[in-house]
């Protein structure tokens, strides 16, 4: 199995491994950075001198693409794109939500659906819903970006169990305790990108690396706008 | 003499990236005055649908083209990372998320290919352009007039700045497209304003802004408000309004200022050598009115081409070369600085 150098920079944790096969050699998990800009690349340098290796020695990239904040989600992709380019590696993408759930399996495996959840600010959330099936297979319905009021009641009329997940899950306790009644307890969540690994393969290889964007599940404010204004529609935004 | 002195200097090849606003663009760099090869990708097309630069787009589209003109800079060079010495990169001033993509591409090249990370201050660069053309005299004045910056610099050596006039609100360039909207005509309108101008006359009256007396700073946002103002009362009164003129009295107005405050700059620190840059330095009438300036004061006057006054990487490079040869060296926690000031980059 191939040397792999996994990175995700899209919420406010930061996670940088190095995994070979499915053994880790380094991970460095960040929490509450303001400004992956000035953390993302020491923590890389770090993760590769801790393994004694040197970049030339990687054999792929793993970057989580988005959802998540703009800044961040291209700070990482940038990075990812440009190691991958100039090094001539393949680059595999995943989705940032499917990576909060895949930590959250590793750690605290759950039988039913994971909803990660990511503020996207104005009671919006970027969220999906992911479920490893018993032959070890992962479903999904699918990332997006939605009113975190209509998220709760489609959640509450698929009427199965579920978990939610991530460090923005706090912001939302009190509407999904309205929803779904109290919540027992609210676990901690922890990203832990090495077990990103399995993203390593050829489901999530990027086709042409030059091409590679972030996944923002919404167009910029100015281009909704733009968009509402070209259908001479309603702007809401 | 008859003896041969051992001049054979390795020469210094960097590769420059710059994404401060809305253009993509990499450059090849030998010894901080020879072009090698340089790409510059527009995004003007896009941005023009909103009027003006969206700072959410520009990184977007940044993000899109950043390895595409990285990699065409290279290859049309013909150069391979063996033959690289250092990546210089534009740190600030700029859009903070515009400057974040090429600050990551460098820092991620650098890193890769293990190479010194260069932080460029991007005004720094536009001076430098200069440098791609012709060699500076020292000491020098710098009048750097863009949609960004309207700054007097002076530079009493290589890689010295001293910022002595700025502007305390709009840059010049800023002023141009705003006047250019009241007047209708499509961002960006600093072209348009110029073309306009040359066909009236200076017939409206407009103020000019000399500040407190001595100063060289600059003040562009009450003729732009002037200007507003003018023509909703010509409107009010349903009077008819020359754009022609009010294009030329506009530009009359900030000429004016821009080459009488150049002039007392180059007094004051006793300099003949002038350097304009930036993207208002393509601008007919300042170009003629410092063609007069050059024969009233016997002065040389050194204005980078075009395609090196707008926004590009080849600059970068050469002010990048200034900074590697100065020891300026930048870690891998290099953040971008939206605001960085010109006087701390002094090397």
């Amino acid at each position: 199995m191939k040397r792999l150098l996994i990175m995700d920079t899209c919420t406010k944790t930061l996670g940088v491994a190095l995994t070979e096969g499915h053994v880790v050699l380094a991970e460095q998990t960040i929490e509450a950075v303001q400004n992956h800009s000035k953390f993302l690349m020491p923590t890389i340098e770090a993760v590769i001198h801790t393994a004694k290796l040197t970049p030339s020695q990687l054999e792929g990239i793993v970057v989580a693409k988005g959802p998540g904040s703009y800044t961040g989600v291209r700070i990482g992709v940038t990075v990812a794109k440009t190691l991958a380019w100039t090094l001539k590696l393949p680059l595999y993408a995943i989705s940032s939500l499917k990576g909060m759930a895949l930590s959250e399996q590793n750690l605290r495996p759950f039988s039913g659906w994971l909803i990660p959840i990511i503020d996207a600010r104005r009671n919006t959330v970027f969220t999906g819903a992911y479920r490893k099936k018993a032959d070890g297979s992962w479903e999904s319905k699918g990332d997006r970006h939605i009113s975190f009021e209509t998220w709760l009641r489609l959640l509450k009329e698929m009427n199965e169990p579920i978990r939610f997940i991530g460090g923005d899950v706090p912001l939302f306790q009190t509407q999904i305790e309205a929803v779904f009644g109290a919540l027992s307890e609210l676990p901690v969540f922890s990203l832990h990108v090495s077990s990103y690994v399995e993203a390593g393969t050829i489901d999530y290889l990027v086709d042409v690396v030059h091409d590679f964007v972030p996944e923002y599940l919404r167009l910029a404010e100015a281009e909704q706008k733009w968009m509402a204004k070209m259908k001479g529609g309603h702007v809401d935004v | 003499m008859g003896e041969i002195m051992s001049t054979e200097k390795k020469n210094i090849v960097i590769l420059s990236i710059e994404t401060s606003c809305d253009e993509t663009s990499a450059a090849i760099v030998k010894n901080g005055t020879e072009l090698i090869s340089h790409v510059v990708h527009s995004q003007i097309v896009s941005h023009k649908r909103f009027g003006g630069v969206v700072p959410e787009i520009a990184s977007r589209h940044h993000v899109e083209m950043i390895t595409y003109v990285i990699e065409k800079a290279i290859q049309d060079a013909s150069y391979d990372w063996s033959e690289i010495d250092a990546v210089a990169v534009t740190q600030g001033p700029g859009l903070v998320g515009a400057l974040l993509v090429g600050l990551h591409a460098a820092k991620a090249l650098a890193f890769a290919h293990q190479k010194p990370l260069i932080p460029v201050h991007h005004i720094a660069g536009h001076i430098y352009a200069n440098a791609l053309v012709e060699p500076l005299v020292y000491p020098l004045i710098a009048l750097v007039v863009s949609g960004g910056h309207t700054e007097l610099i002076y530079m009493k050596a290589p890689g010295y700045f001293e910022v002595i006039g700025e502007t305390r609100d709009d840059a010049v360039g800023e002023a141009y497209d705003k006047v250019a909207r009241k007047l209708n005509m499509p961002y960006p309108g600093g072209p348009h304003i110029d073309h306009l101008a040359k066909q009236g006359k200076a017939t409206y009256s407009l103020p000019r802004a000399w500040l407190e007396e001595g100063s060289l700073d600059f003040s562009f946002s009450g003729l732009k408000s002037a200007v507003i103002n003018l023509m909703h009362n010509l409107e009010q009164k349903n009077e008819p309004i020359s754009p022609e003129n009010m294009a030329a009295s506009f530009q009359e107005s900030v000429l004016d200022v821009l080459i009488q405050k150049t002039e007392q700059a180059l007094e004051r620190y006793s300099v003949n050598h002038l350097i304009v840059a930036g993207g208002v330095a393509a601008n007919l009438g300042l170009r003629a009115e410092l063609e007069k300036l050059k024969k009233r004061k016997g002065i040389q006057i050194s204005i980078p081409p075009l395609a090196l006054c707008t926004d590009n990487a080849a600059m970068i490079g050469a002010a990048g070369y200034v900074a590697y040869q100065n020891g300026v060296r930048a870690g891998m926690d290099c953040n971008a600085e939206p605001g960085l000031n010109l006087d701390d980059f002094s090397s």
